[in-house]
């Protein structure tokens, strides 16, 4: 679960902090920094898994554009199974050439002690507290995630976290193709953020977890009458759907851009939402019609809320969204002016309800 | 059952119990509709009765949210039950009051003062509404229902914050002690007159 997140000079964010809970709804006005702040989880995350180089994680444009200060500063605090992980990244920008990005420092540490840690090039790997240097260190790239852990040791537990248990969420319906691409292998690929890889994932998913996927069915069938299963035929992904005794079958991508949307979401929500897992959802609602939102809502909450239930971190400006959620779970970005982006717990307005208060912009500070 | 319901509840709470419950009692997920609730974290000073949570000051505005809302909603499912199965979930919790021991009843001539205000006729035998008034509040049932007893509805016991729906699988024994006839041994007295009110939206 992440504790907190700290950014400087990234975006629009400078000396920013929050510390979300198990369950956050992030609400505010475009551009204030909502989407923002989940692509910098983003950029840490493909940077520690190794999937991006310092320079296309944190680009000359990530900046702050008000900002001359060179440094950028990521801070995140992560715990794992009772144990807070504190991951710091400083990277360094050359403020003539764009291209010359290079990390300036790269920590991690545990409430043991330092675990690894990147400095003036020189990569250190704590083991039992004792530093062993280690040959080979890029500055353009993770010491963090490239260094090989030991199973079970706290090395092991982040980057299997950020690797694994941290994931993004931005549906785009369009974008999901129901072709299903084969891997090698039986595990499931990556969830691309915009799910269009969808197919690909959902067909090992199914295998790894039927139990899982049966009851995301169940729940898909109360909103799509007729519902009765996903399955994979001739590589592609389809959906049949029983009326009156009669079976129809469909290509996954002959579905609406909603139903595809609303089916993923709630695979995700029963094959992904368990314990240990954080879930960033950026605007999910947008496809879904408004009966189909809040039951959704209700049951993300209900495997949320709860001691071992997953971290969910959402973005949405849909009033049921706003009304289910925000009163206690809402956190309102802004700006000032378009100054720095900030945060504070959303407050609704006497005698109105959530939505209502952000539509009349009367959640605006004191 | 394919019966629609509608809850009108003061907080998350409540409408994570209530949910529970009427899925335990075979409601489709998609077949409940939650009213809006409001923020009861006012920072205002004035309330007689206030008490602080996470840093705001609190009122007891989530009753007078359910008692503003529930002559509308009322007349809402009596015309749409007239058509289409559907049934309505009044949750009020009475709890304390800063001049005298406020009772179930209290909340109950309150919500039809509410529609009386408002030219709108008590709820009927015959309508498919059930008000749910624990006493001193949901909490206390909740912690009734999850095995702790004895238990005093003049007290106020810890809340669930960020465990709300762990809290709320209790809503599976309401259900199921719903179904028997009698109250449960120890129960609160507010919680027997609840399990009847829950049985007439059944």
């Amino acid at each position: 679960m992440i504790e907190r997140v700290y950014l400087d000079n990234f975006r629009s964010f400078v000396n920013f902090e929050w510390r979300p809970g198990q369950l956050a709804l992030l609400l505010g006005p475009n551009g204030a920094g909502k989407t923002a702040l989940l692509e910098a989880l983003d950029a840490v995350q493909a940077f520690v898994k190794g999937e991006t180089s310092v320079s296309e994680a944190f680009p000359a444009s990530s900046r702050t554009r008000w900002e001359t200060r060179v440094g950028q500063t990521i801070e995140l605090d992560v715990r794992i199974r009772k144990i807070l992980y504190r991951y710091r990244l400083v990277v360094t920008h050359d403020a003539d050439d764009d291209d010359d990005v290079q990390v300036a420092s790269e920590a991690l540490q545990s409430d043991d002690g330092s675990i690894v840690e990147f400095r003036s090039g020189d990569l250190t790997l704590f083991r039992d507290q004792k530093p062993q240097a280690m040959a080979g260190a890029k500055p353009t790239r993770s010491g963090v995630g490239a260094l090989a852990s030991r199973p079970g040791d706290a090395l092991a537990q982040f980057q299997d976290w950020i690797s694994t248990k941290l994931w993004l969420i931005r549906p785009d319906p369009r974008a999901m193709s129901g072709r299903v691409q084969r891997r090698r292998g039986t595990n499931a690929p990556w969830l691309e953020p915009d799910l269009s890889n969808f197919a690909a994932w959902y067909v090992p998913t199914l295998a790894a977890k039927p139990g899982s996927v049966f009851k995301a069915h169940a729940a898909i069938a109360e909103a799509l009458p007729g519902f009765v299963e996903l399955f994979e035929e001739d590589a592609e992904l389809s959906a049949r759907f029983e009326r009156d005794g009669t079976t129809s079958t469909y290509r996954f991508d002959e579905l609406s851009d909603g139903e595809r949307a609303l089916v993923a979401l709630y695979v995700i929500l029963h094959a992904v939402a368990g314990p240990n897992k954080t879930i960033v959802f950026d605007e999910p609602d947008n496809y879904l019609a408004l009966r189909e939102i809040q039951p959704w809502l209700a049951e993300l909450a209900d495997r949320t809320l709860r001691a071992d239930g997953p971290q969910v971190l959402l973005v949405s400006h849909h009033p049921d969204a706003l009304n289910f959620l925000a009163v206690q779970n809402g956190w309102r970005v802004f700006r000032d002016r378009s100054g720095p982006s900030r945060i504070e717990r959303f407050q609704a307005a006497e005698a109105l309800d959530a939505a209502e208060t952000v539509a009349r912009g009367w959640d605006e500070p004191a | 059952m394919s019966r629609f319901f509608v809850i009108l509840c003061e907080d998350l709470q409540a409408s994570c119990f209530l949910r529970r419950a009427l899925i335990a009692a075979g409601a489709r997920r998609h077949d409940i509709r939650v009213c809006p609730f409001p923020d009861n974290r006012f920072r205002a000073q004035s309330a007689s009765d206030d008490r602080p949570v996470d840093g705001y000051r609190v009122y007891a505005c989530g009753s007078q949210h359910v008692r503003e809302n529930y002559p509308s909603e009322l007349v809402a499912i009596r015309a749409r039950s007239a058509k289409r199965d559907a049934a309505l979930v009044v949750h009020i919790d009475v709890d304390n009051s800063s001049t005298s021991e406020r009772t179930v009843q209290d909340r109950q001539r309150e919500l039809e003062g509410a529609c009386r205000a408002r030219g709108v006729p008590a709820r009927r035998d015959s309508d498919p509404v059930a008000h749910i008034v624990p006493r001193r509040n949901i909490e206390t049932w909740i912690h009734f229902l999850r095995g702790n007893a004895p238990i005093d509805e003049a007290v106020e016991y810890p809340k669930w914050g960020g465990r709300e729906a762990e809290a709320a699988e209790a809503a599976v024994d309401f259900v199921a002690r719903s179904r028997e006839p009698g109250a449960p041994l120890g129960a609160p007295p507010s919680l027997a007159m609840g399990l009847a009110e829950f049985h007439r939206v059944l």
